[in-house]
């Protein structure tokens, strides 16, 4: 019953993602019901930001399974050399991996079928499933994301639960959040003295 | 009746032409600070100093300051009623009139820190939620009018007796005498209270600031005292004894030394071992993080209470009227710094969450409190000129039997 | 029991002493008594009792100075007959709103009509239809708060959310969060810094945010003298705006510097009003009056989460329902470690931080 309900919802979700295609970065959706624990309700949503506006509308417009890499990654991604060919490199341009020290594509992506995942070499995994592949190494986050202590959610307080999957807030390829500018600065002493004197 | 309170009226409007210029110079300020509240009336209170940080101030450091110079009207109501101390009866009718005016300051003071001065109806029981007993502040409410009603209720039945040559009946308003005693130390207490009781202040929750509340108001109010008596026996026919005096500078010094003393066990507590909790007294005697807008102040109180208690302590300097009168007149301003100002701003500073926001008064707080000064001492000279006016016989048919 | 009682009905008076079309008893009506769904909490209905015998002693007090004030409004702006109308109107709605009760004590009938007055008085001072709710707290929720410092980032989003959210005074820059800037190594709020303003995080720093904790045991709520603010049954200390006096003894009382006051009359531009309101959460207050975080009791209880919440991008921020074994905030209780500010001193908040 809930898996119908939560894949519903994701249905929607999808939808609606699609719908907003020009409001900022793309966003990609996906949904995981956590098979470890059935009765808390776990929609996710998955939003990997992609900086190339043109690249999100022809993957919007043309292919809705924005999970086919191979469409424009193509074949023969092979081990620590695939970043030092150029026509490897032609393909990953925008891609810098800032991830665990000595990580490499491989660690993540399947070389002879860019379409899936791989984990640490076990089994193949579709995208959908990419946080469990996360998991495998951040388990602590993993169970805090599974429990409510980590990541963001997009629902109210009450039931469902939607939140967004890992690579919704982190870059796979460069998983640190950047810095930047905060909003809001408050005034602490509020310069009352001068004020009251006009 | 009708001719006691005309009377009254006439001795209060009829005097020489210093009596004219000083209740004209009174009627000035309080013209000016009720244009000054007029202001803070229309702009809100975003005319003060105050903010989300300091949010009491020169307003509410005056109201607790008065409030001890009401209850220390008692230190002479005891010994005058209730013992027959001959040397006090002639003071304890400006003592009662101090405590009047002082509860009318008060209740201005408040009344003037109010956000929302046109809903205070919202506090009267039957129409509106008298949140009693757990806010301290209805206690507050409660003790402050019923010891102004006191304060009036007593010497008027007194005086309005010997306004008709009659002695007053001593079972009739003796009882009261005993309940305004325990009341004055009512008063006082629960305006302690009003700030021990927030634990979110650590540099007023302290089980000591009751009594030194106390203390310091014994000291404060009977200096006021004698400086009015010397006032009246000065301008007027009303003999005031030396002997008078002399028995209330006593009092005032006990009670200053013993503020002393409380005083060093609350520098030894906050100073010895210095925790998070001693932030305010830190800011309040050395200044904290380079704000240190009260430490001149501090200082300077101390300073001169110290020297004052010193002066006191001496007992042939204390006999002299000449020494006595300047050294009480120092000694109420170093109090009234100490515990107005000194008390209240600190508590605020840092704020609860560690920020540093200090406090000055601006010129609208500052003519709107010497407004209401000015109402408190226009009363206290009615008060006064009436009530000598009816005890010198000049009105009515005049005390009988006493001295 | 008090709906046996017939509330008073100001309109009723109002109308008796004007004497004129009265456009609000269309909107008195469709509001209605409480029939919005809402479920009516016994205990208020008990002392709605209490507050109806109250406000008929101020009733009769503003029927007695209504009609003089009402008269004059109408002499001085006989000019332009159009405004005039407008001009009673608002007099007369204003001069009820000055005589009303404590909201709490209100009757359900009572309730429903100051809230067609306010929104009538809004419409007619900002020209913005709001919408001003009275939800009552749900059955079996006790709101509780979880905020990570580990994930928290400085960014400040929730306290630009707040502020818009809940129309707080533009000029005097009012906020009800404050993000402090910790260094490593230290757990003084006294050492944080809360006006930054450089790239987040800062290298060697973490993030602490506070707001009102809507501790289970509020200073500020026992310190009122005149039972203005209180604790709803679903946890949230809410201040009824129109009942405060400006003491200002809350702000006093809070340890966690959670209040604010209302110093001048609040700025918020008319097109910058949030619409959607509460009567004790984000309606426009005035000069003079205290106000406060409450969770966003107007999207909290319809089972959104409080703006800040929903506004925060690392997700630090968790809110739910404590008693519920199920949501995340209860996950976060049991699972990690946590604490919170001044436990010491026995206010029991509903807010706790956790560290990854």
């Amino acid at each position: 019953m809930i898996r119908i309900v939560t894949g519903i919802l994701a249905a929607l979700l999808l939808v609606s993602c699609f719908e907003s295609e020009h409001n900022g970065t793309g966003i990609g959706p996906a949904l995981l019901v956590s098979p470890d624990d059935a009765s808390r309700t776990v929609a996710t949503l998955d939003a990997v930001p992609v900086p190339d506006a043109t690249f999100e509308s022809w993957v919007a417009g043309h292919n809705p399974d924005a999970r086919a890499c191979r469409n424009c990654h193509g074949p023969g991604m092979t081990g620590r050399t695939s970043r030092t060919l150029p026509e490897q490199r032609a393909a990953h341009w925008q891609v810098s991996l800032v991830h665990a020290p000595g990580m490499t594509c491989r660690d993540c992506h399947v070389a002879q079928d860019p379409g899936s995942l791989e984990l640490l070499g076990e089994s193949k995994l579709g995208f959908e499933f990419a946080n469990e592949l996360c998991g495998k190494c951040h388990s602590d986050q993993r169970q805090d994301w599974l429990g409510g202590a980590h990541g963001k959610r997009l629902t109210g307080w009450a039931e469902p639960r939607v939140i967004k999957t890992c690579a919704g807030c982190h870059n796979p390829h460069s998983p640190a959040l950047e810095t930047r500018m905060p909003v809001a600065q408050p005034t602490i002493a509020p310069d009352r003295a001068k004020k009251a004197g006009h | 009746m009708f001719s006691f309170f005309k009377d009254g009226i006439v001795v209060a409007t009829t005097g020489g032409r210093a009596y004219h210029l000083w209740m004209g110079a009174l009627s000035l300020v309080m013209i000016v600070g009720g244009y000054a509240y007029s202001v803070q009336f229309r702009e809100g209170l975003v005319v003060t100093g105050m903010t989300d940080h300091v949010s009491w101030g020169l307003y509410i450091s005056n109201f607790t300051f008065l409030v001890g110079l009401a209850a220390a009207a008692v230190m002479i109501v005891l010994p005058a009623y209730v013992l027959q101390d001959v040397d006090f009866s002639r003071a304890v009718l400006v003592g009662e009139g101090v405590a009047v005016s002082a509860l009318v300051m008060c209740l201005a003071f408040v009344t003037a820190d109010m956000g929302g001065p046109t809903r205070l109806w919202h506090m009267m029981p039957g129409i509106g939620y008298f949140n009693f007993p757990q806010s301290m502040l209805t206690w507050d409410v409660l003790v402050l009018n019923g010891y102004l009603a006191l304060n009036l209720l007593i010497p008027m039945y007194v005086l309005y007796q010997h306004y008709h040559g009659r002695q007053p009946r001593r079972n009739l308003y003796v009882p009261f005498v005993f309940l305004s005693v325990f009341w004055a130390f009512g008063i006082h207490l629960v305006t302690a209270f009003l700030y021990a009781g927030l634990t979110a202040r650590p540099y007023w929750n302290t089980s000591l600031l009751g009594p030194r509340f106390l203390a310091s108001a014994f000291a404060a109010g009977p200096s006021f005292i004698i400086v009015s008596l010397v006032m009246i026996r000065r301008f007027t026919e009303y003999k005031i004894k030396d002997e008078t005096l002399h028995k209330l500078g006593l009092i005032v010094t006990v009670a200053a030394q013993i503020n002393l003393v409380m005083l060093a066990s609350e520098l030894f507590k906050e100073f010895y071992w210095p925790t998070h909790h001693s932030l305010s007294a830190r800011y309040l005697f050395f200044g904290l993080h380079g704000h240190n807008a009260l430490t001149g102040w501090i200082w300077t109180a101390i300073g001169l209470n110290v020297a004052m208690t010193a002066i006191l302590t001496i007992h042939p300097l204390r006999r002299k009227v000449k020494v006595l009168v300047p050294a009480a007149t120092v000694l109420f301003f170093a109090i009234w710094i100490e515990k107005g100002m000194g008390l209240v701003v600190p508590g605020f500073i840092p704020s609860p969450l560690g920020e540093i926001v200090e406090y000055a008064p601006t010129a609208i707080e500052l003519l709107v409190s010497a407004g209401i000064l000015a109402l408190g001492l226009f009363v206290f000279t009615v008060l006064a000129k009436v009530a000598v006016a009816i005890e010198t016989g000049q009105i009515g048919k005049g005390p009988t039997g006493e001295h | 029991m008090s709906n046996e009682q017939k509330p008073i009905d100001f309109a009723g008076f109002m109308r008796l002493l004007t004497s004129g079309a009265d456009p609000r008893i269309e909107r008195t009506e469709r509001a209605g008594s409480c029939g919005s769904g809402c479920e009516c909490d016994p205990e208020i209905e008990r002392s709605g009792g209490l507050g109806n015998k109250k406000m008929s002693r101020r009733a009769s007090l503003a029927a007695m100075f209504g009609g003089a004030v009402a008269t004059a409004g109408v002499v001085r702006a006989a000019a332009n007959p159009l405004e005039a109308e407008a001009a009673k109107e608002r007099k007369a709605l204003e001069w009820e709103e000055y005589f009303k009760g404590n909201f709490r004590l209100m009757t359900p009938a009572e309730r429903q009509q100051t809230i067609s007055r306010l929104e009538r008085l809004a419409e007619m001072k900002t020209g913005r239809d709001v919408h001003i709710a009275g939800t009552q707290a749900r059955p079996n929720v006790l709101y509780g708060y979880a905020f990570n410092i580990s994930t928290c980032r400085g960014y400040r989003d929730c306290v630009k959310a707040c502020v818009l959210e809940n129309n707080q005074d533009r000029r005097s820059n009012m906020q009800y969060i404050r993000i402090f800037e910790m260094e490593n190594g230290r757990m003084n709020l006294e050492d944080g810094k809360a006006d930054y303003f450089h790239d987040v995080p800062a290298e060697g720093h973490f993030y602490l945010g506070t707001q009102c904790f809507q501790c289970e045991n509020p200073p500020c709520v026992t310190v009122c003298p005149v039972g203005a603010t209180w604790k709803e049954p679903d946890g949230i200390t809410v201040i009824d705006y129109d009942w405060c006096i400006g003491c200002r003894y809350c702000e006093a009382a809070c340890p966690y510097w959670a209040r604010r006051f209302n110093w001048a009359e609040p700025v918020v531009p008319a097109e910058q009003v949030n619409p959607r309101q509460h009567y004790l959460g984000n309606r426009p207050r005035k000069k003079g009056v205290m106000e406060k975080c409450t969770f966003c009791i107007q999207r909290t209880r319809e089972g959104q989460q409080p703006a800040c919440a929903e506004a925060c991008p690392t997700g630090a921020r968790i809110f739910g329902n404590l008693l519920d074994p199920n949501s995340e905030i209860r996950w976060v209780l049991a699972n990690k470690k946590v604490f919170r500010l001044k436990e010491d001193l026995g206010t029991d908040p509903k807010f706790w931080y956790f560290m990854d």
